[in-house]
């Protein structure tokens, strides 16, 4: 009853060593541990760039090939792959750690579980969201969006998969424990994103017309910072109760 | 200020007696102010100069739409207090209050299409109150579904319980950002509520009706909560008092 | 009566509206019964099979 931690630790953490690495270096030490890992397995970084390019593509043959239509709709579809191509990825954030027992390593460690956390998002936003944003002005060109367009499809997707990936990383933590997630991962994430996609799909649609986006990024922005002061601590916590 | 009761509430047989006991005197009022507030609101009530009849629909929908956003407060609060004090009350009350909360979102939704009808002329507009609506009613789906996933029920209340504190966080987010959407793209919102001169003949039994439909809630919670608290509990010698082996 | 059930010509959705709640109230009461019901045979179940021993 006296203790009042939000989430208990599995032991008493050792204490860090003065001579150790800072927190800033040890989140540095994991991006580049992570970034290094995936590149060893360079496809699972290319599928979910193959599925976006997919979804994007089943849009002209499902309604129409003319691409003044399709500039209509392009903010729509461009926004909805996105939304689906991030949370491809999802399931894998955590898991190889949490089976390998490298996770409850972390969580031993001592160090806060919450930078780590941020780090391994980190990493997973460079390598999913922002190549994401790279391709998404290509798949705009597919769908007859003008070049003037595209700067603001680029920000405004780049900010969008930030906020995705945050939330991801708390649906993943949350679903760590669950075999074959995938659909309940999407169940949980999808809700919660939608602010980004209404924000996204604005912005996006703005820029198409040629008309000023700035409120609608600068509200993506917005909803990028408040995950990353939230996100990790929920999904620290998520990950410490599933390692128990 | 003492705490007493409070942690008397977090003993199991303490809780699941209470339950048991405060049940009749949430039902019967319920039961009593629904009744009254059905005839104040399909008899006695006037048509509306505008909407006519229809607008009776509203009895239902609003207290509906009203338990639907409480008990998912509710539940997230329960959870961060199971997750702070370490609380199994808590996490019970959670895991009773959800397929409540959930099945009054499914009514909001159904009844919420069947005034669209006669006002809007389809069953679905992507009205901003009914498109949050149906967004909550996915966060309870996920909710349900994570604690579900979960084969021991410790391990379901305190993963749950992140998520619903992460979901309440992002409730009112969704849902500003779904009226600024709306706000957009002109969408036609007709419905009753909000509006400030209600006589007090139709406001009366609507008062009515949401105190009745809290009641109700709480008198369902409670059976619910008794049947939580005692799957959470094992080998107690107060079980065995209570269930009579 | 009649002109009660008609609703001004309302009758095929107010009625329904109603219906569709009251039937979510009825199957919470059924529900949370159930619940309750299934937990003290559970409880029971327990309790005996430790007796045994």
């Amino acid at each position: 009853m006296s203790e009042l931690s939000v989430v208990p630790s599995l032991v008493s953490p050792e204490r860090v060593p003065r001579s150790a690495p800072g927190a800033a270096a040890v989140a540095w030490m994991m991006l580049e541990r992570d970034l290094k890992l995936a590149f060893r397995k360079a496809s699972q970084l290319v599928q979910p760039l193959a599925f976006f390019a997919m979804v994007t593509t089943l849009f002209p043959l499902a309604i129409t090939p003319e691409l003044t239509r399709l500039r209509h709709i392009a903010s729509g579809v461009l926004w909805a792959a996105a939304l689906l191509s991030s949370l491809l990825a999802l399931e894998f954030l955590f898991r190889d750690d949490a089976q390998d027992g490298t996770l409850e390593q972390y969580a031993l460690s001592g160090r806060a579980l919450t930078g780590l956390l941020a780090a391994k998002t980190a990493a997973h936003w460079l390598l999913t969201g922002l190549p994401l944003a790279l391709i998404a002005p290509l798949a705009a060109v597919s769908l007859g969006v003008p070049a003037h367009a595209l700067p603001g499809i680029l920000a405004s997707v780049t900010l969008g998969t930030v906020t995705m990936s945050l939330l991801g990383a708390v649906g993943a933590a949350l679903t760590l424990g669950v075999r074959r997630a995938g659909a309940l991962l999407s169940l949980l994430t999808l809700p919660l994103a939608i602010p980004v996609l209404i924000f996204g799909a604005h912005a996006t649609q703005l820029a198409i017309r040629g008309e000023p986006y700035g409120a609608s990024l600068t509200l993506l922005a917005a909803l990028a910072v408040f995950g990353m002061t939230v996100a990790p601590l929920a999904a620290a916590a998520a990950v410490r109760i599933n390692l128990e | 200020m003492t705490w007493t009761w409070f942690h008397r509430l977090a003993s199991p047989p303490h809780l699941y007696r209470t339950a048991g006991r405060l049940t009749p005197w949430f039902a019967w009022p319920a039961a009593l102010l629904i009744i009254a507030g059905l005839i104040g609101g399909l008899w006695l009530a006037p048509p509306d100069y505008q909407q006519g009849d229809a607008y009776r629909i509203m009895y239902v929908h609003a207290p509906s739409a009203w338990l639907s956003l409480m008990v998912y407060t509710i539940m997230a609060v329960a959870g961060a207090i199971g997750l702070i004090w370490r609380m199994k009350a808590a996490h019970a009350l959670a895991a009773a209050a959800a397929p409540i909360g959930a099945s009054f979102t499914l009514a909001t939704l159904v009844t919420g299409s069947l005034w669209g009808k006669p006002m809007w002329g389809t069953y679905w507009q992507w009205d901003p109150r009914l498109t949050s609506e149906l967004l909550l009613f996915f966060l309870y789906l996920g909710y349900m579904g994570l604690r579900a996933a979960f084969e021991d029920l410790q391990r379901a209340d305190r993963v749950s319980a992140v998520l619903a504190v992460v979901g309440v966080i992002n409730v009112p987010i969704i849902h500003y950002s779904v009226v600024w959407w709306n706000s957009l793209h002109q969408g036609p919102s007709v419905m009753y509520l909000g509006k400030p001169t209600m006589p007090p003949s139709m406001l009366v039994p609507l008062l009515l009706m949401f105190f009745g439909f809290t009641l109700f809630f709480g008198a369902v919670l409670l059976v619910r909560l008794q049947g939580e608290v005692l799957n959470r509990e094992r080998a107690a010698r107060w079980v065995e008092e209570e269930v009579g082996a | 009566m009649m002109r009660f059930l008609y609703m001004g010509g309302y009758y095929p959705w107010v009625w329904p509206a109603y219906v569709v709640t009251f039937g979510v109230m009825g199957l919470n009461i059924y529900w949370a019964k159930r619940l309750r019901e299934r937990a003290r045979r559970a409880a029971r179940r327990r309790l005996q099979t430790q007796e045994e021993p």
